[in-house]
């Protein structure tokens, strides 16, 4: 039996998910079984970040080489492969499933089953880890599928909500579509090449390919689409964020969306899209970013709100597949992290004023800012950072993706993305002026340290990658050279 | 030792031990800001006497981005240090007048924690080497200023901040949108290196002119220059008074010293072209500012709407396009800067002192009870209408000389002499606003008004004399200005 090294990280997450629901038949204390729900998975995503960033760890690894495997000789399923776009990914994935874990420990409403709710999380971080590692198209629909059925459970947390289980249902049904437009895609694309693993598809599909290929490639982008909730296919985002509890929000918005992303990467990485594709991604996103930020200004609730200033945030991410240079994918990369810290740190500080005021609607949240102070900070920085502020880490993004795209001479995409970040600040001062307005005056009440723990953690990050974005650049850069090398 | 990075980090690591304080020393920790702007001043004043005795550029650099060959530093030179130490003069004496001022507020700890950052954003702005750091402090001015206002202002507050941080900020998008321009076609940020690799690249005029217009757009909405002004009535009205001082003294003026900077640096030929249209820009924000004011009845409007009427000074200076015409701009930064915060120190007093107190209709005879107050604000009306002996009137004198040099001689005397009579209009609302406050009849309900506690009049004063220093010894600035201007070749 060989032990392969790169997927040890992932045997913690992958154990205490199947091992949570098994503590379900223990007769202890609800309250202790949580506790040790929430320690196991908190551990879990810990280790696996450590590994991750060990001296031996899959990052530095890659960072020279790609790793490649099979586990079955000669087959064309069940490969390993693993390079900086790989973990890049996983760093993203672990760092939202570490942060939500630990707020989930007092931030959980009660009546919701720890044991089961924390197994999901594993086992959601599991796909996306797996989905990240795998080196053929089959595994990686396998690992698509993992994390889509995790989401569907854990959207319906609250399982006497009508409006999460209405909410969870359309994600699924939308979902399912969207897997069968993926099969299509990847059955043609067999069909023609007689590959499934990456290393194959690549060399069958540098010389150049018909139509049909093109076809397949458009449908697996927008299956990847669907899932980074890119318009049109963001129909899903908004109820499905409004009507989960608030980590699983931040989860959604801040991982499981950047599932689709490392779809598109990956795709860029193994083929070579055609150019009238690539245009399609620039429409793609300046709809989603127009999109996302006109329907944002029109929102009452808080976080409807925040939920399609997300849809409008991903639209800047695809701003930077469809420059198609390094420098715009290296931005993509690092908008998806920034992203996977700012909006987590907006849902999750929104989560520890709805604790306190109630709900999220404008009318409850008015002038709970002098309430929580720290919270409010919180708040403040994240709304400033996703506004594009310089000095915190969205605006080294946002800055790199615009100059992408006049590098690539894409004026008009530079253009939209400079409008639609002046029309997103008009939303993002509203909230802070519902937040601080000075009406209320009651007394202080802040959440205890285990909520305000992770957002505060978030709220650095935010602060120390907007001062010093070069090392993480750095890895973006090399991992988006990486997608594009031998293409023209 | 590096003082200017001494000067800048200063206030921002103070930022949080200020807002850390405020539990223990209550009000006071006003003076544990006052005591960090006060080493940030002494810290430039140092760097501006060796820069006197070097007469070389001072730069700190360390490297930041090295992937796109970004450094983060700091660059004085004649341009920048008198227009940082005003930003600090005033931002030090700022900090002794919001004591008194915040007294029946709350939340001292942020105020004077965001102060401080405020601050450093506009310090830094003046000092950037490049333009990426140059964005960041000028959104970093942004940010707390509007929080300033959201939090303490009067009136319709959150109206007026939304207002301020849309107009700011989509003004400062537009710049951006300039700078990732510039560095598309040049490949650098460094400020230096821009103009080189701008002349080398060989661009097409017409191109050029619109990365200009991009890059104004943004200057302009930070001047306030009409018709993109119409932010600075209701943010400058309703801020807290230290806040107005500092909007209306500096910050502004930060859009002046931005077109200062970049403009005859990148596009000097552009500048020449458009010179008279700009010119014509300068004239009608003047006169519509001036003509504003006039009509104003509430005391701290009638100030913005002359802060509008002096910008419009400003640029005509700038738009001039010779050597005279840009140093006396920066000098009119100087002098509006103690003339403009002392007006408004003065009329945040006079609400200090009558409860709030901001219609001159209901004012009069203020000065048997408040001489020391009347006789600043004198001062500083005198100093805006161009007083000799005063600052404004050698910034004035040399405005308008260098509008008069340089080429397109017979246009240009018309623009001219109409803006010199604009500057009748100053000396009119000025002097009316002066009647109607301090003297006439006293009304009744105004007997029992106090003189202002000294904490508010000792700054007021330092402003006053700082105004009759800079009338009465010009070489202390020009010294600067003229190694600014030969350096650019004027």
């Amino acid at each position: 039996m060989v032990i392969y090294p790169e997927l040890v990280p992932l045997l913690p997450l992958l154990l205490s998910g199947i091992a949570l629901p098994l503590t379900a038949i223990l007769r202890i204390d609800e309250k202790l079984k949580r506790n040790i729900a929430c320690i196991v998975a908190c551990i879990a995503h810990a280790i696996a970040m450590i590994l991750l960033f060990l001296p031996t760890g899959l990052v530095w690894v890659t960072q020279k080489e790609v790793i490649v495997r099979s586990f079955i000789k000669g087959s064309i399923l069940s490969t390993l492969y693993v390079d900086s776009i790989s973990t890049f990914f996983m760093l993203i994935f672990f760092l939202v499933g570490l942060i939500v874990s630990i707020y989930s420990w007092r931030g959980l409403e009660p009546g919701i089953r720890a044991e089961l709710y924390y197994a999901l999380i594993c086992l959601l971080t599991t796909g996306m880890t797996v989905l990240c590692m795998v080196g053929d198209f089959i595994s990686f629909f396998a690992a698509w599928e993992l994390l889509s059925i995790s989401i569907y459970a854990l959207v319906c947390s609250k399982r006497d909500d009508v409006l999460a289980m209405e909410a969870a249902f359309k994600y699924m049904m939308l979902s399912c579509i969207a897997a069968i437009l993926m099969i299509y895609g990847l059955s043609i694309l067999y069909g023609y090449t007689g590959h499934f693993d990456f290393i194959g598809l690549q060399r069958a599909l540098s010389a150049s390919i018909p139509y049909t290929v093109h076809l397949a490639l458009a449908l697996l982008i927008i299956t990847f689409c669907f899932k980074a909730a890119i318009v049109p296919f963001h129909t899903w985002a908004p109820d499905v964020y409004q009507a989960s509890i608030d980590p699983i929000t931040a989860l959604l918005s801040g991982a499981t969306t950047k599932a689709g992303v490392y779809g598109i990467m990956r795709l860029l990485s193994i083929s070579r899209l055609s150019p009238e594709l690539i245009l399609s991604l620039g429409v793609l996103s300046v709809a989603t970013m127009t999109i996302g930020n006109l329907s944002a200004i029109l929102q009452r609730d808080i976080k409807r709100l925040l939920a399609y200033s997300s849809i409008s945030h991903m639209g800047f991410v695809i701003m930077g597949f469809a420059t198609l240079n390094p420098l715009g994918l290296a931005a993509a990369l690092f908008h998806s992290l920034n992203h996977a810290i700012m909006k987590p740190l907006a849902f999750l500080s929104l989560g520890n004023m709805r604790l306190i005021a109630g709900d999220t609607t404008e009318e409850k949240l008015r002038g709970i800012g002098r309430r929580m102070p720290v919270t409010t900070m919180c708040l403040m920085v994240s709304l400033l950072s996703l506004m594009g502020i310089p000095g915190l880490n969205g605006f080294v993004s946002k800055f790199m993706l615009i100059l992408a795209a006049f590098h690539a001479g894409l004026v008009w995409l530079a253009i939209a993305g400079i409008v639609n970040s002046a029309i997103a600040v008009a939303y993002y001062i509203r909230v802070m002026q519902i937040v601080l307005r000075g009406t209320s005056g009651a007394a202080k009440a802040e959440v205890p340290m285990s909520l305000l723990l992770p957002v505060i953690a978030l709220a650095v990050m935010c602060l120390v990658l907007g001062i010093i974005p070069a090392p993480v650049i750095s890895w973006a850069l090399s991992a988006s050279e990486l997608a594009l090398m031998g293409k023209p | 030792m590096m003082p200017l990075f001494q000067a800048i980090l200063a206030p921002i690591i103070g930022a949080p031990i200020v807002y850390l304080l405020e539990k223990r020393l209550r009000l006071k920790v006003g003076w544990i800001a006052f005591a960090i702007l006060l080493y940030s001043l002494s810290m430039l004043s140092m760097v501006a006497v060796r820069f006197l005795r070097e007469g070389a550029p001072i730069v700190e650099e360390f490297a930041w981005a090295p992937l796109v060959e970004l450094y983060f530093g700091f660059r004085a030179d004649g341009l920048s240090l008198p227009v940082v130490l005003i930003i600090a003069i005033l931002s030090t004496v700022t900090a002794i007048y919001s004591m008194p001022y915040m007294e029946h507020k709350t939340g001292w700890g942020v105020y004077f924690a965001l102060y401080l950052l405020y601050a450093a954003g506009m310090m830094g702005t003046v000092l950037a080497t490049n333009l990426i750091e140059f964005y960041l402090f000028w959104e970093l001015m942004l940010v707390p200023s509007y929080f300033l206002i959201a939090e303490w202002g009067y009136g319709a507050r959150e109206r007026v901040s939304f207002k301020y941080f849309i107009f700011t900020h989509v003004g400062a998008l537009s710049l951006l949108a300039g700078i990732l321009s510039l560095y598309v076609i040049t490949g650098t940020f460094q400020l230096y290196e821009i103009p080189i690799k701008l002349r080398a690249a060989n661009i097409s005029h017409y191109v050029l002119f619109w990365i200009m217009v991009a890059l104004l757009i943004g200057m302009f909405v930070k001047m306030a220059v009409w018709p993109l002004h119409t932010w600075l009535p209701d943010a400058h009205a309703e801020a807290p008074t230290p806040i107005s001082v500092l909007l209306s003294g500096v910050m502004i003026e930060c859009g002046v010293y931005a077109f200062a900077r970049f403009v005859p640096l990148f596009f000097p030929e552009l500048l020449l072209e458009n010179s008279h249209s700009l010119m014509i820009l300068a004239v009608i924000t003047m006169f519509y500012g001036g003509l504003m004011a006039l009509v104003q009845t509430d005391i701290k409007r009638l100030l913005a709407y002359s802060s509008i009427s002096q910008i419009g000074y400003m640029l005509f200076g700038l738009s001039s396009a010779t050597a005279l015409g840009l140093i006396g701009s920066i000098y009119h930064i100087v002098s509006h800067a103690c003339a403009k915060g002392l007006l408004f120190a003065c009329a945040g007093a006079i609400m200090h002192q009558t409860e709030g107190l901001r219609d001159m209709r209901r004012m009069g005879g203020l000065a048997k009870r408040m001489p020391c107050t009347a006789l600043a604000f004198l001062v500083g009306v005198f100093s805006l209408a161009g007083m000799p002996t005063l600052s404004g009137f050698i910034s004035e004198f040399m405005i308008f000389l260098g509008g008069f040099q340089g080429v397109g001689y017979t246009q240009r005397v018309a623009v001219v002499v109409i803006a010199m009579l604009g500057a009748a209009l100053t000396a009119a609302y000025g002097l009316w606003a002066l009647r109607r406050i301090f003297f006439g009849q006293l009304p009744d309900y105004l007997k029992e008004v106090k003189e202002a506690p000294v904490t508010m009049v000792a700054p007021i004063m330092a402003l006053a004399i700082l105004s009759f220093i800079f009338g009465l010894i010009p070489p202390l600035i020009l010294n600067f200005l003229s190694a600014w201007a030969e350096a650019l070749g004027l």
